[in-house]
This record gives C-alpha cells, structure tokens and sequence, in this order.
C-alpha cells in the first residue's frame, strides 16, 4: 500500500509541478523541460523516502526493490504523459480536421474550406524544414542526404516494419 | 510471521511484482510481433490490441501469483495490483505510440524513401513523391471513408465517433495544461489566419 501511495503520490507531484510552470512560462523545449521535471522529482522522491525521519513516520521505502519498483511506475507514467503531450503540444492534421469540421455544426465545411485549411500550412515542406531542423537530414545543393541520426531512425522503423508486417506509413 | 503494519519486506517473490510490468511490455511486444506475422497485413491495429491483452494478462497473472506467495494482506494486493496494471497501460501506450509512428508519419516514410534511395534525393523528386494536395486529399478521404466526417452534396459534415470524442478530449487538455492564453492550440490558430486570409 505503502508503494502505490508514494508512487502515485510523486507522479502526482510532478506533474502538478508542470502544470504550474506552465502557467507561469512555457519552456522552448517543453518535451526535454517535462523529462527534466519527473526525474527530478523521482530523485527528490527517493532522496525523501531514505530519510530516518521520512523512515520513522512509517514513509520511507524498504530496499532497493521498492526503490526501483517507484522508479518503474514512475518512469512508465513520464514516458506516457511525454507521448500524450506531444499531441497536446501540436495538432495533428486529422484532429485538426475533426474539431474544425465539429464547431461547424450543421452548416458543416465545404471540402474546398478544408483542403485550404490545410494546403496553406505545406505540409510537406514543414516537415521536410521539421527533419533539417532535428538533424534526420541535411539539405545539400538541392539534395535531402540523411543523416548518423536519421539513418539510425529509418534502420530502426525499416527494421521493425519487416519483423511485424508493416506497410510504409505516412 | 510478519509483524503486523510493517510493509512485507523484500521476499523472493517481490523482485517478481516489481518487475511484472516490464516483463509484461516483453511479452506484448513478442506478442505483437508474432500475432502479426501469423495474420499478415489484415488489419495491424487489430494486432497491437491482441498483443496488449496478452500482456495485460501476464501482468495480471505475474503480481496476483507473487502476491499470493508473500501472502499480502487483500489490500496490499489491490495496491500492487493497480500500481502494475497503470504502469503497463502507460508502457503499452508507449509501445503503441512507437509502432502507431512507423505506420502513419510521414516525417519517417520519407526518412525510408530517402535510405531506399540510398541516403540522398533530390528535393524535386520528394516533391513529386509527396505532393501537398494529394496528401490532404488522402486526409480526407481517409477520415469519409472511416467514417469520422459524412461528404453530402460536396460538404463535410461531422459524425459523431470516438476519433471526435479523442480531438475534443485533446482540446480539452490543451486548456488545461498549457491554459486559456493558447488553449486552442496551433492548428486553430493556423485555421484563424487562414481563415482570416480567406477572407481578404
């Protein structure tokens, strides 16, 4: 009980901690910002739960096996809350479409309104800009040549698509 | 015997709780792999969800068997129980997102298409490979015909699903994690500037 109370507890906290810098200034880099913030509460937490008077109030934790079982939990919620926000931090195209296409209500969206929605963001070229950016690629005299970087990424999503069957996406 | 309120102490069988979620992630991702080289291309989300469930149940299985060999008071066991099931949704969830990426990003088909071409192509070939209008057009299309948006006399007209009910949930989170000064986010943001472009 002990374990799940901390556990939940110093998620909790983290994320509570994010919600309120957020409010007062959103980092540039809000995904390496988020990881910053849970590890450091996990360490915080840890470094809590080991001392004699947090152990003599009945809440420090037994062992290396219930340190690492917190760390698990919260490890595992870090990683789903930086998934989640990625989708908080930007729209997809299609949810965009969604939510647009909903607040028209009756009236709805002509398909022309829609494509223009789109096509005026060039989503091809922002995603192009997007991979130079995160150095997938470099753009040499007209040329998309990938990188150590991409060239790991494309192995990894080539490698796995041949082991579970799975088409190109996009 | 254990004493009485003390947490029961590092058995044999707790390293196996502890680590119930992570080996229950094992088996998902081996499930995933076999369940979808058996079933071919029919459906790879159906797969992914299969392979979960198998893990749910290893997860389920591995806590309530280590629990019962420390035998841990009921609380204690619905405590690990729930600590391990929400610590293996959130690494499925992180799997699901990894193999969700493979099979729907542009950003990484077109890293493939570039490494098949041998790691370098030409930006004029990439744009004929990829054109704006047919990828919208394909957006689209994919949205009618799964039956997210109704197409009826040349309109788009929203119907009501769960993919609507996720895009409002993430509208929601948007304002109230990052707050009322950008709740809705940069797509609507985008489509106000166009819209107002439209306009003019």
């Amino acid at each position: 009980m002990k374990v799940t109370l901390i556990a939940f507890s110093l998620t909790l906290f983290a994320f509570l901690t994010h919600w309120v810098l957020w409010r007062i200034h959103i980092p540039r880099r809000q995904t390496a910002a988020l990881l910053t913030i849970f590890s450091l509460v996990l360490l915080g937490g840890w470094a809590a739960c080991s001392l004699t008077s947090v152990k003599a109030a009945g809440w420090g934790l037994d062992g290396p096996w219930q340190y690492l079982h917190v760390g698990i939990f919260h490890t595992a919620m870090m990683l789903g809350y930086v998934v989640a926000y990625s989708a908080i931090e930007e729209k997809s195209p299609s949810m965009t479409i969604l939510s647009w296409v909903a607040k028209a209500g009756n009236k709805g969206r002509s398909r022309e309104e829609v494509e223009m929605l789109l096509l005026r963001n060039s989503p091809i070229e922002n995603r192009l800009q997007a991979m130079v950016r995160d150095r997938m690629v470099d753009l040499r005299q007209g040329h998309y040549v990938l990188t150590a970087k991409g060239r790991k990424w494309a192995t990894v999503f080539h490698w796995w698509a041949g082991l579970t069957n799975a088409e190109k996406g996009g | 015997m254990r004493k009485k309120g003390v947490e029961p102490v590092l058995f044999a069988w707790y390293p196996i709780i502890v680590l119930a979620p992570v080996l229950a992630l094992a088996t998902n991702c081996s499930a995933h792999v076999a369940v979808a080289r058996i079933s071919g291309n029919s459906g790879p989300y159906r797969a992914i969800v299969r392979a979960a469930i198998v893990g749910l149940f290893v997860v389920v299985t591995l806590t309530l068997v280590g629990c019962s060999r420390l035998t841990l008071p009921s609380r204690d066991v619905v405590a690990y129980l729930v600590l391990n099931i929400v610590a293996y949704l959130a690494l499925s969830f992180d799997y699901f997102s990894f193999v969700n990426l493979g099979l729907t990003s542009l950003r990484i088909r077109m890293l493939r298409e570039i490494q098949a071409a041998g790691g370098s192509l030409a930006g004029e070939r990439l744009g004929r490979l990829y054109d704006d209008r047919g990828l919208t057009n394909l957006r689209i299309d994919r949205l009618v015909s799964g039956r997210h948006l109704v197409l009826q006399d040349g309109r788009l007209y929203s119907q009501k699903g769960v993919f609507l009910a996720i895009a409002m949930l993430f509208d929601w989170l948007r304002w109230f994690v990052v707050g009322p000064r950008d709740h809705q986010g940069r797509g609507s943001q985008y489509m106000q500037s166009t819209i107002q472009r439209g306009k003019e």
